[in-house]
């Protein structure tokens, strides 16, 4: 099953920031956590993730720096800063209200 | 444009088939570095996925096919990049202010240049407009020694920083100003942990940290770093008073911040000495602890702890210092 793209476009930072809370990643690697994690449903149009990270670069929610990856080439590494880890934190709480509220509401017509 | 279209036309040959999907990429940015790191990320990207695909027995084209296809629409893509890549550095709110304090000092030079020709002959008045234009031309020039001597220290910083492994951004090493606009900073020693305390002005315009006050040097902060300005003869366009005459409105909040001492573990880059106090203090671009500040507003205190930790080192920055004071108050 796919999901709607919008679905899955308003949750990517979310994504990004609970992935790269346990592990600095590079992008590939980091969609490859993703669709691994969701068992593919979020299979997103990978190259939407790189103005996405940039974009949480620039809030200051990430930091990326260069480094070699096991194969020995060199990468573009992603981390979470400590106003990420905030972020992180606030969303999750949004996304449990959010869920929670939208189960009731269609949980009341089944 | 949905997915990329390589030529078709001609026989596959990936690197400028390569070069010509990157440029697609990135053509709506306008730095030429960060155009030229872009497409590095994306090469990286395509070369990871076409490994994958051949690694299942796809031909070298059809690995890149592939790939493309999974990147999405080119158009869209590069539009988001324009838009991220593209934006001002410099706030509105401070090229407003950079604007006044222009207008200022240009009309006030323009009116001494007038008055000096006008009252040439007139002793007391000459002298009362000299002494104010050398005040105004001192200011100026320390403003700029100090502005290049903050670029000669960033310069060393990151030298530092590259030589030793450290990941540091240029918007992100603000802190050092800290302690030198810090009002009376004093050592204090509490459950056997000593600190640097220091308590300072901090001015702020929507929630965001403008400047930090002190009394013989302010800081202002910007997303490209924090200047450390001494105001020699109490002339300064940004002590307390004057900051009610800026076009954005304004509210000063005192912050104070207990900086551990006993935790260094990185060597200091700097030394700056405080003229209030005839001592020398530490200032530290990796704040070796994590900050802990109170920000107070009429009776409320509420503690910001800021910075995160990297091989047992606590790295922080004003940035998110400031982000999290808006966080705290609700304008996110």
């Amino acid at each position: 099953m796919t999901i709607n793209k919008e679905l899955t476009k308003g949750s990517m930072a979310l994504l990004v920031l609970s992935v790269l809370a346990e592990e600095e990643m590079y992008g590939y690697q980091m969609i490859g956590e993703i669709n691994r994690r969701s068992n593919n449903v979020f299979r997103m149009k990978e190259g939407t993730l790189y103005p996405i990270l940039h974009a949480m670069v620039a809030e200051g929610l990430l930091e990326s720096y260069d480094a070699k990856s096991e194969t020995g080439r060199d990468r573009k590494y992603y981390r979470i800063t400590a106003t990420g880890s905030l972020q992180l934190k606030v969303r999750r709480e949004e996304w449990q209200v959010f869920t929670g509220a939208v189960n009731r509401v269609i949980g009341e017509g089944m | 444009m949905a997915a990329y279209d390589r030529n078709s036309v001609q026989d596959f040959e990936f690197n400028r088939e390569l070069r010509r999907l990157t440029r697609a990429l990135t053509a709506s940015i306008r730095d030429k570095k960060q155009k030229s790191e872009v497409a590095r990320e994306y090469e990286d990207h395509i070369y990871d996925a076409m490994q994958n695909y051949m690694l299942g027995g796809m031909t070298e084209e059809d690995a890149f096919s592939a790939a493309c296809e999974d990147l999405g629409d080119i158009d869209e893509i590069a539009v988001m990049l324009g838009d991220i890549h593209n934006q001002d550095k410099i706030p509105a709110d401070v090229r407003r202010e950079n604007i006044l304090r222009w207008s200022i000092i240009g009309v006030v030079s323009v009116t001494l240049y007038g008055l000096l020709l006008w009252a040439w002959d007139i002793f007391v008045l000459q002298m009362t407009i000299l002494i104010v234009g050398i005040i105004l031309a001192v200011n100026l020039i320390i403003l700029s020694l100090a502005y290049h001597k903050r670029r000669r220290a960033m310069k060393s910083i990151r030298k530092y920083a590259k030589e030793n492994g450290y990941q540091i951004q240029a918007n992100r090493t603000v802190y050092t100003s800290i302690l030198y606009a810090a009002d009376k900073p004093s050592v204090i020693l509490e459950n056997d942990t000593q600190y640097i305390k220091v308590r300072f002005l901090a001015t702020l315009h929507k929630n965001r940290v403008l400047h930090f006050l002190g009394r013989n040097v302010y800081t202002t902060a910007t997303q490209s770093g924090m200047l450390a300005m001494p105001t020699p003869l109490g002339v300064g366009f940004h002590s307390a008073a004057w900051m009610r005459f800026m076009p954005m409105k304004t509210r000063l909040v005192e912050i104070s911040e207990e900086i551990p001492i006993d935790a260094v573990t990185l060597p200091t880059l700097e030394r700056r000495h405080d003229p209030r106090d005839k001592e020398v203090h530490e200032v530290l671009i990796f704040n070796p602890a994590p900050m802990r500040a109170f920000y107070r507003e009429g009776t409320t205190e509420v503690e910001l702890l800021g910075g995160e930790q990297k091989d047992g080192v606590w790295l922080h920055d004003i940035i998110s210092f400031g982000t999290m004071l808006r966080k705290l108050k609700g304008d996110f």
